[in-house]
């Protein structure tokens, strides 16, 4: 409908698979026609529709499907009365206003129709005419309309609240189904088993056997620390492993090891979009939020109970027990994308919004909330004015900004000390600003300093310093006065409800009656506009107002509100215009317009503008020529002050941390508005903040909350709401991923959405019953890893099974356990883990790889702004890698590393041939194979070469190697040492690159 | 993704039907072993054989154009002093007008106008008006159709080039080489599908989001390519590794991976691996052979400017994308304009200077792209589109010089071959160029129409991701510019 909202990531879609001519439901009555008005119509009007609107608007496009933009149909009267997202098309009423003319008149860019270019003259008077004399249509399509259809069988559709979709198996409440008995009593001790026995039996499909102690070992260690185990780990295990107790312990030692966090925070950061900066032109960086990644950590490692866990991160400054932690936590409000010049400001407020509200939605809830900003949800029950009721939780959340949002962290304790360390310093700082501004005040009180403090440049005079003409009026004019386009007019305009009796005369006005006043044209009325101009050449950074106002005023600058003045004040006083003010003045002309109203006694408005003195010129002033109509005593007094205030001011009071948090706009909440197709510009209804509606929660209390609390409470009141256990999503979302996390797919593959658009779960109770363990384990994720590791589903083989392959190819019953690749990370992880250097410090800033020029050459700025750090710090887990939006090392990249634009449920695994260019060639792979060599070398010498090898292939694939193995390995060693005469070390090198080149090192049973 | 099938709002109602519908419908197998892989199933009976995500696919309509070259003039050239010809704002130089602009300076509603700096002349059969900047390029208007009214929605360099390589003003979206790549698949296994060129001063300002492959999987992204030395980052092998080594290497490698995947007959992602090591091992061969320039003679070098310092590098370029092009790669994008500032056509400070150097680098090398791909009979299916972010703006952006700011309201683009029609000019900007008033395009439709002429429906290629869809053209769909098509 509106050009400009076709920009947005609308999601309108009018295509339909079924197109059929609708007559009835909402009856619309049409006056009779008169012939001449039809023929009219057919032969003036509807050439011009067919040709500009019908193809949009309930016609055919080019390639005859049938589109419908912003729900509005044109083909017929009906459709015109009827109207679309913005209300009906026509104003029978007032002809003239009828919405389909506004559209047609390009009055400004939200109002422009057709988009490819305004209408000829003649033919915007056709309309008209048209529209006024009530937009008569022929009889035979006077009613014709066509409908879209969604193909839903049983009538009720997936997009609304009904006996269906309340039903649905991820919006019905969470109830524990029964475990199955099955007759297998080693597949009913673990309930996991029983759910999934039950369902292979019933399938005809039997279970693998149990996986070998060293498949097993190396399965455990990846899953859970992300790292391979030394080979002596493996031999101890096979050793022990026959006890029942082995593998328990096993699991428990690799949930205590720290790296468990590194690994599975790495899970979370992948959900969060988790990157150190801000993407688009500068990519500028996120300072400090590397503190949320050790946050994330941290929080797996301590096994913080999940529903802890999302409250810290939704509303961690608003808890009752609020730590440094939970507030580092709140970093989860800035880790999205963000333009930091965008085109259409108002709009990437709430793009950064919705980018908020996505990654909320999906990731706690499996809920795409994202597809219901321009439109109600096409595939779930979810309205717009759902999608805006939850945004009405995060609204008060101040903007992102260039200065960035940090705080420095402190205890309360920490915190009493810094404050009477503060008040102190404050205290000796006044009282040296009062000496020194006696002394300053003397200065410029001398002939001289009266000649400085004159040097200011006047852009708008007050009557007291000049002369300037105004344009003003005292009728009431059109809405937009104090817009720069606005056109003053000594007439009135009906259309515009403008009263014009505009004249020009000087400031101030007036009528004498105040002190101090100098009215130099008379004004008596209750109002007063006035409006004129100024030019500047360059922009000043420094701009004051001076104004008298009695009484109140508002004063624009270039269309924009610069400053609201209540009553009245009884002479002239200065303000200096703010960032936001200074923004507003451009180069060439600028326009200063002032309403002031008055009510009771005298009555006088004047303002003006120059451009102050700058500070540091005042100072200039002082050191250069001030500071000699001081005595020679004075003077030494006056610069032993500046120094000890310089100092003084200098000085940082601070303690703790900085961290790049949440912060609030006060404790008032924002109104929220719903956005028509999704447009900052085009505001609609206004919303409270709600939970989604399917849910049949009872309305969220809004807090009370002093008035000079710093947030509005309510990301608590949302966080309470999510990690409420009769919230039916947050538990089994998390279970589901928890699940997928372990045996590569969830139970509900679509672990981000689990909507009508996401699939369904392969087994529905299981994923209820783990859900309800996980809440009654008080949302304990490493309860639930030791649940799922116990299992005899989780210690199954990985191989083939014919008879099990033909009937389910794709393991949609857990027959057997699902072969995977290593991450990014955990094949860079574990090439430097086999060099034997692998560095374990956690935590801290992150640190930069080197990488190769060629990439950083792809770069608008030279060498990327990429860092460097100590080689030590290189060789530390890939987690603490700098996660930059523009600029990633190609290892990440080439091996399907996680999006960090939208939140990565799932990653990709691409094969392609630029791996095996990365892990044949690339400087890193090569040097770490020598490395590995090296540790070989020292560990069995260079000597027996099947020792070498067995060595080498053991420390690579943790396992018993065969003599077949050995003897291919060898035997190129020695070509490469015969037949391409490289030495014993060259030769052995390649050896090892071949070894972490091999499908059994990045793959795992 | 059945073509005779119209689609309701999604076309589909889940994720599984979609991969059921792309099994058995346009997409072949090897979509169906990528999906396989990306997490949905581990395993895929169906698809027990490598099959590479790039493997040609047929296009789903019939398509012109094999290949498509982006010469992307990064910065915004000036349409007022290039293509679109504005004989009235000539005597406006240096007067002050009522004029609505928006740029890095802000919205604004007057300025002070900088007439042309070029005259200009009517060229060809069309007739069409060309500026001095572009003597050579003139020459070929006939085989060019212009679009003197695109629009964008931006006029901030960061977002408007996300804009235009991904219609999209924020990042993550698939860029458009991606998007033919996923439709299309690539005619060489041995060369990337996708190859991006960057000018030596340095990459665009985002750098690789502008040749990201956004949520589709990394196999879709851009490749850099380098016109001398190592064209593709650890293509070449590590010192002192002879091709005989490494075939060596790879025998022992081969032989210890099949031994491995016995006993794991059924899964074909190792499999797959083994053959990426072959590709690799082929690309390896192939890619340097690509960008050895030895075997052109002398008289098509020189066609493309090599035989003169200034032209030399993009001349290069181009003649390395005709070579790639006839190798099969299907998407092309050469960067003219890297970094920031003057390194590319954002003339903000001295216009005169900054146009004379940019269109002075690639006026003759793209002239004689078109020139040699025309006597080839290749410039029917390759598809050449030229253009930046956004254009300039009529009125000066300070006191004093002549530099214009950005404007997106209206600027030129145009396209030549892979079924355009030649000499042909659609849209008009107002008198002063300050922007597109008859036929306005948007970004989308110049998507739309590469599409179309690629052979994919712009609003049926579709790619399932977040609950919803996507195009590269957006939900809301366009429709190709027809008004330019043979």
């Amino acid at each position: 409908m509106i050009w400009f909202d076709l920009k947005k990531i609308g999601i309108g879609f009018g295509l339909v698979s079924l197109v059929f001519p609708v007559f009835g439901e909402s009856e619309v009555s049409h006056p009779d026609f008169s012939k001449e008005q039809v023929t009219f119509f057919e032969e003036q009007v509807r050439p011009i529709l067919e040709e500009n609107c019908f193809r949009c608007h309930g016609g055919l496009d080019r390639r005859g499907n049938v589109k419908i933009k912003s729900e509005l149909q044109l083909i017929s009267r009906k459709g015109l009365v009827l109207g679309g997202a913005h209300g009906s098309a026509i104003d029978l009423e007032n002809p003239e206003k009828s919405f389909l003319l506004e559209m047609v008149s390009y009055k400004d860019d939200d109002h422009q129709m057709p988009p490819d270019g305004k209408l000829e003259p003649e033919q915007l008077a056709v309309l008209a005419d048209w529209v006024a004399q009530g937009a008569p249509w022929s009889p035979e399509d006077i009613d014709r309309l066509v409908e879209l259809d969604h193909g839903n069988s049983d009538g009720l559709p997936t997009t609304e609240i009904n006996e269906r979709t309340l039903n649905y198996w991820s919006y019905k409440p969470l109830t524990a189904p029964e475990v199955p008995q099955v007759d297998d009593p080693e597949w009913a001790a673990n309930p996991i088993d029983a759910f999934v026995y039950a369902q292979l039996q019933e399938n005809g499909l039997t279970p693998n056997p149990k996986a070998s102690p060293r498949t097993l070992i190396r399965r455990a260690y990846y899953n859970l620390n992300g790292l391979p185990p030394t080979p002596q780990e493996v031999e101890e295990f096979e050793k022990e492993c026959d006890q029942t107790t082995a593998w328990t312990e096993l699991v428990e030692e690799l949930l205590a090891k720290p790296q468990y966090g590194e690994k599975w925070g790495r899970h979370w950061l992948d959900l969060v979009r988790y990157a150190e900066s801000n993407g688009f032109e500068r990519d500028s960086e996120k300072a400090h939020i590397w503190r949320y990644r050790d946050y994330v950590i941290d929080s797996f490692n301590e096994d913080k109970p999940y529903d802890r866990f999302i409250q810290e991160q939704l509303a961690g400054d608003e808890l009752e027990d609020a730590t440094i932690a939970s507030k580092i936590a709140t970093g989860f409000h800035r880790l999205m994308q963000w333009d930091d010049e965008p085109a259409d400001r108002p709009q990437h407020v709430y793009d950064v919004l919705d980018d908020n509200i996505r990654v909320t939605t999906e990731v706690f809830l499996g809920m795409t909330m994202g597809c219901a900003r321009c439109h109600d949800h096409k595939g779930d029950p979810i309205s717009q004015e759902d999608y805006y009721s939850f945004l009405g939780f995060f609204h008060n959340i101040t903007q992102m900004s260039k200065q960035q949002v940090i705080e420095n962290l402190t205890t309360a304790e920490e915190e009493l000390k810094l404050e009477r360390r503060r008040k102190q310093r404050n205290l000796e700082i006044a009282q040296l600003e009062a000496k020194l501004a006696a002394l300053e005040s003397f200065m410029l009180n001398s002939e001289a300093g009266k000649a400085f403090s004159e040097q200011i440049k006047i852009l708008v005079p007050t009557a007291r310093q000049g002369e300037q003409i105004w344009a003003y009026t005292n009728k009431k004019p059109a809405d937009n006065w104090y817009e720069v386009g606005y056109r003053i007019n000594e007439s009135a305009d009906e259309n515009t409800g403008d009263a014009g009796d505009w004249k020009r005369g000087p400031a101030g006005f007036g009528n004498g009656a105040p002190d101090n006043t100098r009215p130099k044209t008379r004004w008596t009325s209750d109002d007063i506009w006035l409006r004129t101009t100024f030019r500047l050449d360059e922009i000043p950074n420094r701009v004051k107002m001076r104004i008298y106002h009695d009484q109140d005023a508002e004063v624009y600058l270039n269309g924009q509100l610069i400053g609201s003045f209540e009553g009245y004040i009884s002479n002239y006083r200065t303000v200096a215009l703010d960032k936001k003010a200074l923004s507003y003045l451009q180069t060439g002309r600028n326009t200063l317009a002032v309403h002031c109203t008055q009510t009771v006694g005298g009555q006088y408005i004047d303002v003006g503008l120059h451009v102050g003195k700058q500070e540091v010129k005042k100072a200039d002033w002082i050191a250069n020529e001030g500071l000699k109509s001081l005595s020679e005593e004075d003077r030494e007094t006056y610069l032993t002050i500046r120094e000890e205030l310089d100092s003084l001011r200098n000085q940082k009071i601070r303690g703790g941390i900085a961290a790049m948090m949440v912060q609030e706009n006060g404790s008032q909440p924002k109104d929220t508005f719903v956005l028509i197709r999704g447009s900052a510009h085009a505001p609609g209804n206004q919303v409270e903040p709600d939970f989604p509606s399917i849910f049949k929660f009872p309305k969220p209390e809004i807090p009370k909350r002093k008035p000079d609390a710093q947030t509005s409470g309510l990301r608590t009141v949302l966080a309470d709401w999510i990690t409420s256990e009769k919230n039916p999503r947050t538990a089994r979302v998390m279970v589901n991923r928890i699940w997928q996390y372990h045996f590569g797919r969830g139970i509900c593959p679509s672990s981000n959405d689990f909507g009508y658009l996401g699939e369904q779960p392969t087994h529905p109770e299981l994923l209820d019953w783990l859900a309800v363990q996980f809440m009654e384990n008080g949302w304990s994720i490493k309860e639930m890893h030791r649940l799922i590791m116990s299992s005899k589903t989780y210690q199954m083989s990985s191989a083939p099974h014919e008879a099990n392959l033909a009937k389910d190819p794709q393991n949609n019953h857990f027959w057997r356990f699902n072969m995977r690749r290593l991450t990014a990370e955990e094949i860079r992880d574990s090439i430097l883990a086999l060099t034997g250097r692998l560095n374990l410090k956690m935590g801290g800033p992150s640190y930069f790889p080197v990488l190769p020029d060629a990439v950083l050459a792809t770069s608008s700025t030279k060498g990327g702004k990429w860092g460097t750090s100590a080689e030590e710090e290189t060789w530390r887990r890939s987690v603490y890698i700098k996660v930059k939006r523009s600029l990633q090392p190609p290892s990440f990249t080439d091996f399907d590393f996680a999006d960090t634009d939208a939140s990565c449920p799932i990653r990709f695994v691409t094969t392609v041939p630029t791996q095996a260019l990365n892990m044949l060639n690339s400087f890193f792979v090569n040097e770490k194979a020598e490395q590995v060599a090296e540790r070989l070398i020292g560990e069995v010498g260079t000597e027996n070469l099947e020792v070498v090898v067995r060595r080498g292939l053991e420390l690579t694939l943790s396992r018993d190697i065969e003599e077949s193995e050995i003897q291919p390995c060898v035997e190129m060693i020695r070509t490469f040492e015969t037949v391409h005469g490289l030495s014993r070390k060259e030769a052995i090198d390649r050896f090892c690159l071949v070894a972490l080149n091999l499908n059994e090192f990045v793959y795992l049973d | 993704m059945n073509p005779n099938k119209t689609k309701n709002f999604c076309g589909r109602t889940s994720r599984r039907e979609f991969i059921t519908d792309v099994a058995g419908g346009f997409a072949s197998l090897a979509l169906t072993g990528m999906l396989a892989n990306d997490g949905f199933f581990t395993s895929n009976a169906e698809a027990a054989k490598f099959v590479n995500p790039l493997a040609p696919k047929p296009p789903m309509l019939p398509g012109k154009a094999k290949s498509v070259i982006f010469l992307f003039m990064y910065g915004g050239p000036s349409h007022v002093d290039t293509f679109d010809y504005k004989p009235k704002l000539y005597p406006l130089d240096g007067k002050t007008i009522p004029v609505k602009t928006f740029g890095r300076g802000g919205k604004k509603s007057e300025g002070r106008v900088v007439g042309p700096k070029w005259n200009f002349k009517q060229y060809g059969q069309s007739g069409k008006y060309v500026s001095d900047l572009f003597p050579n390029l003139a020459t070929c208007v006939d085989d060019m159709a212009f679009i003197h009214s695109m629009t964008a929605d931006s006029p901030i360099h960061g977002s408007a080039m996300l804009m235009m390589n991904s219609g999209s003003l924020l990042s993550g979206k698939p860029s458009m080489g991606s998007w033919v790549n996923y439709g299309l698949g690539s005619m060489n296994n041995n060369l990337p599908g996708y190859v991006v060129m960057l000018d030596k001063t340095g990459g665009p300002i985002s750098g690789a989001k502008n040749w990201s492959s956004g949520y589709m999987p990394a196999s879709f992204q851009g490749t850099v390519f380098r016109s001398q030395g190592d064209p593709i980052l650890n293509l070449k092998n590590v010192q002192g590794m002879s091709p005989a080594q490494q075939r060596t290497l790879l025998d022992t490698l081969n032989h210890m991976n099949e031994g491995h995947l016995k006993s794991r007959f059924d899964n074909s992602n190792l499999a797959a691996r083994i053959a990426s090591y072959e590709l690799a091992y082929n690309m390896q061969a192939t890619a340097p052979e690509a960008i050895d320039l030895d075997t052109e003679p002398e008289y098509i070098k020189n066609l493309y400017g090599m035989d003169h310092d200034r032209t030399e590098d993009f001349g290069r370029k181009c003649l390395l994308a005709r070579r790639l092009v006839e190798r099969g790669v299907r998407f092309i994008q050469i960067y003219s304009g890297g970094a920031h500032n003057d390194d590319n056509w954002d003339a903000h400070g001295d216009l005169k200077k900054n146009h004379d150097y940019h269109a002075g680098n690639t006026d003759k090398p793209i002239a004689g792209l078109i020139k040699d791909l025309k006597q080839r009979g290749l410039l029917d299916e390759t598809l050449i589109i030229w253009g930046g972010e956004f254009g300039r703006q009529p009125t000066a952006e300070y006191a004093k010089g002549t530099g214009r700011d950005h404007n997106s309201y209206g600027f030129t683009m145009w396209m030549a071959g892979g079924g355009i029609k030649g000499g042909t000019a659609v849209g008009e900007t107002d008198e002063l160029g300050s922007m597109a008033v008859k036929d306005r395009f948007h970004v989308k439709h110049l998507h739309a129409t590469v599409l179309n002429q690629m052979g994919l429906d712009p609003n049926s290629l579709t790619y399932f991701y977040g609950g919803l869809d996507q195009s590269l053209v957006g939900v809301e769909g366009a429709d190709p510019i027809y008004q330019i098509l043979a």
